[in-house]
């Protein structure tokens, strides 16, 4: 099992979400971030010089899947994702060693 | 702005405002006497002093009614536009907006008798109005002035610059608000129609309302639409509730103390604003139901400023039964028109300026010509009296107050637009107003 970690704009999580949905995946954790990228976030003009704004709001999606839905589930937060401009995300990668249900109904434990 | 563009705009608004004077009629004597003579003086005095107040806390009203509809990042711009807007038609107001829209001058604009209030008495009864001295008139059209540069701001609300909305609202003030004022209620044409027509707005459905939608319609034309990658959701439903009530707290003074006087038209006024603020609540409530199948915060919300729009022109003239019709009706066309302002339209109205308050304001005018049969100087209403002069004369009022708003304000912000940047960029809307202008997020979190 693997966690797909990715901190992608707010105003594409709606799509990001239906399209994971499109391909089976539902279970995930939802949370608003801030942040700053490569480049150090914007840099505004004013009357008396410039300012940079490096808290830039993001939104973090936190899914579990198993190693074979990795690659498509990556594929799909890229191509709903995506805007071509900066400031579009990352995604991160890590193993999970388990997983396990809080619910004790029997013969459901795991996923 | 440089300064020789500051010279240059401040030149062609006195060329523009000097055409308009051309021809100023000679000051007529009017009958007037003196505080106290007259019984009723003080109340009428007290009792708009009253509905002055009640006025002004509309304005943090709207900002808050507004600012709520909005992101989260767009809170302390739309309270600090509003601040500004205060700032600049109250200056306004006090140097030439109070003499452009009430002294002696022609059809379209007042002259420049009074600028600075000079020679406005505040003991005297009579020069304006024959309840309460010119002073305190003023003081109440002032309030009248900033709710409705605050209710405009609603249009442009998220990406016009917060140096644009200065020099917009400075002449958006002389050559839009005061003409309109004029127009109405300071002796100008629409006041006085040719072929017997007749026109009634009460507390300002023309002069406030129309006027903000025009306006509004004009500044979202020239802006254009915010940028689709931003999220255009209300933040703080508590907030919105918070502004409404302030408006239709203040609207009991808006519409109550139009009359200027502490007499039944008053009483009649502010029940008739009630009714019909209930009524379109109820109205929209119903309607939106049964579009969307539910009915939140903001929709009742906008449901009762919707009633308190349409009843604006009629209050002093309606029965209560008349007011729940104009209520009804305000509630379903203004949700339609809202529904029409943001899918069809073309335009981004960000907080329904037009759909709210221009279409509200239209059906109120209307409403006027087909139901006024209380305190009448002309013609009543079409269902009440049978006269169709006060319909016809309300229908030509809209038609002038959209079109002269729409145009000159149009024209005021294209020439703005010539002269400086008066659109944020798609950056700067990505990350708010409040941060990238204002430098102070309203939540920080």
């Amino acid at each position: 099992m693997k966690m797909v970690v990715a901190v992608i704009r707010p105003e594409r999580l709606q799509t990001v979400k239906d399209g994971l949905s499109a391909i089976g995946v539902c279970g995930m954790t939802i949370t608003h971030v801030t942040g700053r990228g490569e480049q150090k976030g914007l840099v505004f003009t004013t009357r008396v010089g410039e300012f940079i704004v490096d808290e830039i709001e993001k939104v973090k999606l936190e899914i579990v899947v198993d190693d074979g839905q990795v690659d498509n589930v990556v594929a799909n937060i890229r191509q709903n994702a995506e805007t071509g401009h900066p400031g579009d995300g990352r995604i991160f990668i890590m193993p999970v060693l388990e997983s396990i249900r809080i619910r004790s109904e029997p013969g459901s434990e795991g996923q | 702005m440089s300064f020789k563009k500051t010279v240059i705009i401040a030149t062609i608004a006195v060329a523009i405002v000097a055409v308009l004077l051309a021809a100023v009629p000679e000051a007529v004597s009017a009958d007037t006497h003196e505080i106290g003579e007259q019984s009723g003086d003080f109340a009428n005095m007290a009792w708009v002093a009253i509905c002055s107040a009640l006025v002004f806390i509309m304005t943090p009203g709207v900002a808050l009614f507004y600012g709520g509809m909005l992101r989260k990042q767009s809170m302390s711009s739309i309270i600090s536009q509003t601040l500004l807007g205060m700032c600049v038609m109250g200056i306004s107001w006090f140097a030439v907006g109070y003499s452009l829209a009430f002294s002696e001058g022609n059809a379209i604009i007042g002259g420049l008798d009074n600028v600075f209030f000079n020679g406005v008495s505040a003991s005297t009864i009579g020069g304006t109005n024959a309840y309460v001295p010119d002073l305190e008139f003023a003081i109440f059209q002032m309030t009248f002035a900033l709710i409705t540069a605050g209710i405009v701001l609603g249009a442009s609300a998220e990406r016009i610059r917060y140096t644009a909305v200065v020099p917009f609202l400075a002449v958006w003030s002389i050559l839009v608000y005061a003409p309109m004022a004029h127009m109405v209620w300071g002796g100008g044409f629409l006041a006085d129609l040719p072929g017997g027509l007749a026109t009634l707005d009460f507390a300002g459905g023309t002069v406030v309302h129309i006027c903000a939608g025009a306006t509004g319609m004009a500044l979202a034309l020239y802006l254009g639409k915010r940028s689709d990658r931003t999220m255009k959701r209300t933040h703080s439903t508590p907030m919105v509730f918070i502004g409404c009530f302030l408006l239709w707290f203040g609207w009991i003074g808006f519409n109550g103390g139009s009359g200027l006087a502490a007499n039944d038209q008053a009483i009649r006024a502010i029940m008739v604003s009630l009714i019909a603020s209930v009524f379109a609540m109820a109205a929209w409530a119903a309607v939106q139901y049964l579009h969307v199948g539910r009915v939140g915060v903001t929709g009742l919300s906008a449901g009762a400023v919707a009633g308190l729009v349409a009843i604006t022109p009629a209050a002093g003239f309606v029965s209560p039964a008349s007011a729940a019709i104009i209520g009804l009706v305000g509630g379903i066309v203004c949700y339609f028109g809202v529904i029409f302002m943001r899918e069809r339209s073309g335009l981004d109205d960000a907080l329904d300026v037009m759909g709210l308050h221009g279409v509200g304001g239209i059906w109120g005018a209307i409403a006027t010509g087909l139901f006024a049969e209380f305190n009448l100087g002309s013609a009543g209403g079409l269902l009440t009296t049978g006269d169709w002069q006060l319909f016809a004369g309300n229908i030509v009022a809209v038609l002038v107050t959209l079109v002269f708003c729409f145009v000159v304000s149009y024209v005021i912000i294209w020439v703005i637009g010539r002269l400086m940047r008066v659109r944020a960029t798609e950056d700067e809307e990505l990350i708010g107003q409040d941060l990238v202008e204002n430098g102070e997020p309203a939540y920080v979190m």
